[in-house]
């Protein structure tokens, strides 16, 4: 394989490692649909399927490009710029994003002494190392991530198991039918929409692999995940669901085992500190790159450090409180976000096939 | 607070210089320019406790003043 090429596996396990850190963290829906939060990820993954088709085509269409080289070609530069810029926004904003629920994370349950910009700033210096030495080791640990991680979940599924009860999966349909649509809209924009990052790796994917698989893959892997962490939440929390700041984490915190095994949500807190990180880390490496391609640089090694500073203070912003994160996000981030993932690469598409009809025209005039 | 800021920001381009110095690229130069000239105002603003700029919220409020919300929807705007 050659040097900056990534394997199959590795990027699934990196798409897997991502959308995992997205999962455990996410609880918009679930303060929506409450009990039934596993049944809108099902409609979730349904209401994602015009998105995954639109990526489908524009791996077809667009073979070995990455999202900034696919909007120039479709654009043109000028236009192609623009709309690279707001992508680049997007990134940075997700990036922030993710490194504010990692120092929440840590500031509200593991360190609350310690300031939140000191934690945010201690895995920026870490991501901007990682983005210094390049795809290659990233997508190296994603795999040795995958396991660990699966492995934790594993575990803590099965000591949950003690603590189940079935009956909080019922009832069903006693919520209005914008609720169903509202959970699935949340599902199918920040999970499965988030798949948008992949087209920044695709210039990395090997020969050998397949990029339409990849996609595949790790929407599969995705919504097995998705089903698997809701179902475990609405059997061990139930109707308090609604009132956890963080689900996933008060689903172990409530397990009862024997003294030996106790804090066993150490295990979980470890596995969501290490897949937010991971995440705030590719997308730390991908605004790097993404800032290098919209400025045509040929390294961006120089201003990691200064983006790094930048991503801290967006993601330390002192405005930005739980709860205004958690309204956004329920009600406007998915309309949003659908504007990323839907709208625009729809738009690209057309484009792309008009200006591919034009051209097959003008060469038949001319043949 | 704002000396401790500028502090952190002279420690950013100190660490910087050995990566700078190996540059040609005057564009490289000027990206450099651009990000830390930004990175200078958020770290001050930030310092002094002013109103950090945040692209993603003016976006989201656009997208709310247009109706796109949920909460206006379910009828308890």
């Amino acid at each position: 394989m050659s040097k900056n090429k990534i394997s199959q596996v590795q990027i699934i396990s990196i798409g897997a490692c991502y959308l995992f850190g997205t999962i455990i963290i996410a609880v918009f829906e679930s303060s929506v649909t409450t009990n039934e939060v596993w049944l809108a990820s099902v409609l979730g993954f349904v209401f994602s399927i015009p998105t995954l088709l639109v990526f489908l085509a524009l791996t077809k269409k667009f073979p070995g490009m990455d999202l900034f080289q696919i909007c120039n070609a479709a654009f043109g530069t000028f236009v192609g710029k623009i709309i690279s810029a707001v992508y680049l926004l997007y990134f940075i904003t997700v990036c922030s994003l993710s490194l504010y629920d990692a120092s929440n994370f840590l500031y509200y349950f593991i360190m609350p002494d310690t300031p939140k910009v000191a934690i945010a700033a201690f895995i920026m210096i870490t991501c901007v190392y990682c983005a210094r030495k390049g795809l290659l080791p990233i997508a190296r640990v994603s795999i040795l991530f995958c396991i660990v991680c699966t492995l934790g979940l594993g575990i803590n599924i099965a000591m949950t198991l003690s603590n189940a009860h079935f009956e909080y999966l019922l009832p069903i349909g006693r919520h209005s039918l914008l609720d169903y649509v509202q959970s699935a809209h949340i599902t199918s924009a920040i999970p499965f929409g988030e798949l948008i990052f992949m087209f920044m790796l695709m210039p990395n994917l090997s020969e050998k692999a397949n990029p339409k698989k990849v996609i595949l893959w790790v929407t599969l892997i995705c919504f097995v995940l998705l089903i698997i962490v809701y179902i475990r939440e609405t059997i061990v929390l139930g109707p308090l669901m609604s009132y956890a700041t963080l689900s996933s984490y008060e689903a172990v915190r409530v397990i009862e085992g024997p003294s030996l095994l106790s804090r066993t949500e150490s295990i979980f807190a470890l596995l969501l500190v290490t897949l937010t990180f991971y995440k705030a880390n590719i997308l730390f490496y991908i605004c790097c790159r993404a800032t290098s391609d919209l400025f045509e640089t040929t390294t961006y090694r120089h201003y990691t450090l200064m983006l790094g500073a930048l991503i801290v203070i967006i993601a330390a912003n002192p405005e930005r409180t739980p709860n205004e994160h958690l309204y956004v996000g329920k009600n406007i981030i998915p309309f949003g976000w659908s504007t990323i993932f839907l709208i625009i690469p729809l738009i690209i598409l057309i484009v792309a096939s008009i200006r591919d009809a034009h051209k097959r025209r003008k060469e038949r005039i001319t043949a | 607070m704002i000396f401790l800021a500028l502090g952190v920001f002279i420690l950013l381009v100190v660490l910087d210089l050995p990566s700078l110095r190996k540059g040609k690229d005057k564009k490289e130069l000027s990206v450099y320019c651009i990000l830390s000239t930004i990175t200078l105002v958020y770290l001050i603003v930030f310092a002094c406790g002013g109103k950090i700029f945040d692209p993603a919220k003016q976006f989201f409020e656009f997208i709310s003043d247009i109706g796109l919300n949920y909460e206006n929807w379910q009828g308890h705007g």
